[in-house]
């Protein structure tokens, strides 16, 4: 439920930004227009979006309205206000007047003819107050950089789709227990029965993350591990870069020895792991890793730069399902 | 019927819809010009919203035309306010006002008696 205090918050942001922009629009009318009206239109629109009294969907709507009623409303001002000034050159042409320039007849001079007119002055009295002026260029590279800012972690929450085939689809499956909220890791046997017996999902894969122990050739590393079942590359959509990923069927999953806990029969490691542990040659396929307490990899591959779907939950017999639908 | 007839042809300075609520708005007294994009709003019920473009393109043309004037606020204005300018509606203007509501309850009327209003009319 939203408190007042947030919606206040949002009502007041969207002030600002929308007096913001309608500065921005304002520079579009013609210098006497806003000179005379500016401060009166820009507080007009602040106080209809602050009125508590109505809906802040209705002041949005409202913000959009004025700014796109600015920008039609701004253009035939200077249309209106360029034929009054050709109108009054051309009577001081009949006159015997020089506003008709040399050619003798009156000249269209554009929307934009007052445009560099008014970068000048604006110019001009940036360079006369350069306290003003150094503190705007500051507001202005504080308020981009921030903006940059919440943008890129945004696109990377929220705009960028994850790295796999189809996202959409993907469906993380746990266990529920009425104790407790939220879901919980689901052990191995009951993963194998959800496999054998559903049929809701187009393929189910097993993987729980775990701190892990890399070694080659140098001191070992402690790196992010995930152990699953070789299915997971086909839940997610990927393939490995290089090498291979051996035993992807729809059968049961390739580590089943034990029907309680898996044993790892092959690795693969991510891009940047591989671009650190790399040899000159480039190649990594067919060299086994050591991870864990285990030496007996046989595939070994190299996935995106994705890696796999991560969980914070400690690394124990049990795991987490994730399911294509 | 007769009314509109006369109205359509009487000459006269034509305002466009905008003007023609603010002049409505102003009836009651001298406004500022947020205080004319409330009235308007709420006389409408919404309907007619004038946004800050629209209302001081139309306040500078009918400034011109004589059809408004700016004046001082009222005397118990609160000190926020002090710094807006009011306008209000000058004799020209209610004079404009006047025949446009004619003009408009002429062609009302005339939509009536084509039975355009069947359904609408709760006379």
């Amino acid at each position: 439920m939203r408190t007042a205090s947030t919606l206040t918050l949002r009502r007041w942001l969207l002030a600002v930004v929308a007096v913001g922009l309608y500065r921005i629009v304002l520079l579009a009318y013609p210098a006497p227009f806003r000179r005379r009206f500016g401060s009166e239109m820009l507080g007009a629109l602040r106080r209809r979006i602050v009125d508590r009294g109505r809906p802040l969907g209705s002041a949005l709507r409202f913000a959009l309205a004025a700014v796109a009623d600015g920008l039609r409303t701004a253009r035939l001002e200077r249309l209106e206000r360029h034929e009054e000034t050709n109108v009054v050159r051309d009577a001081a042409r009949h006159a015997g007047g020089t506003g008709g320039g040399a050619g003798g007849g009156p000249r269209w001079r554009g929307p934009l003819a007052d445009l560099d007119q008014d970068l000048r002055h604006a110019l001009r009295l940036l360079r006369q107050r350069p306290g003003f002026t150094t503190a705007t260029v500051l507001t202005l590279a504080l308020g981009i950089g921030a903006n940059t800012m919440i943008f890129t972690v945004a696109s990377g929450m929220f705009l960028r789709p994850l790295p796999y085939a189809d996202p959409g689809r993907l469906v993380n499956v746990g266990e529920a227990t009425r104790d407790a909220d939220g879901t919980m890791s689901a052990s191995y046997p009951n993963y194998l029965d959800w496999r054998r017996d559903q049929q809701a999902f187009e393929e189910m894969a097993l993987y729980w993350d775990t701190p892990l122990n890399l070694a080659h050739d140098d001191a070992p590393v402690r790196v992010n591990g995930t152990y699953t079942d070789v299915t997971l590359l086909d839940v997610l959509g990927v393939d490995p870069m290089l090498g291979r990923a051996s035993g992807r069927t729809r059968t049961a999953p390739a580590a089943t020895s034990s029907r309680c806990c898996p044993t790892p029969s092959g690795s693969a490691i991510s891009r940047g792991i591989r671009t650190r542990w790399a040899r000159p040659s480039g190649s990594t396929a067919g060299r086994t890793p050591s991870s864990g307490s285990c030496r007996r990899g046989s595939t070994s591959g190299s996935t995106p730069s994705c890696g796999c779907p991560t969980s914070s939950r400690p690394a124990s017999s049990a795991g987490r399902t994730t399911a294509s639908t | 019927m007769s009314d509109a007839s006369r109205s359509a042809e009487t000459p006269g300075p034509e305002i466009t819809p905008a003007a023609f609520h603010i002049l409505l708005a102003l009836a009651d007294g001298a406004m500022h010009g947020y205080g004319v994009m409330q009235a308007v709003e709420e006389a409408t019920h919404g309907e007619v919203r004038l946004p800050p473009g629209t209302l001081y393109r139309s306040i500078k043309k009918m400034l011109a035309a004589g059809l408004i004037e700016e004046t001082e606020g009222p005397a118990d204005v609160e000190e926020d306010d002090e710094r807006r300018r009011y306008y209000a509606i000058t004799p020209a203007g209610r004079r404009v006002a006047t025949r446009e509501a004619r003009r408009l309850a002429g062609l009302v009327g005339l939509a009536r008696a084509k039975r355009f209003l069947e359904g609408t009319d709760t006379a």
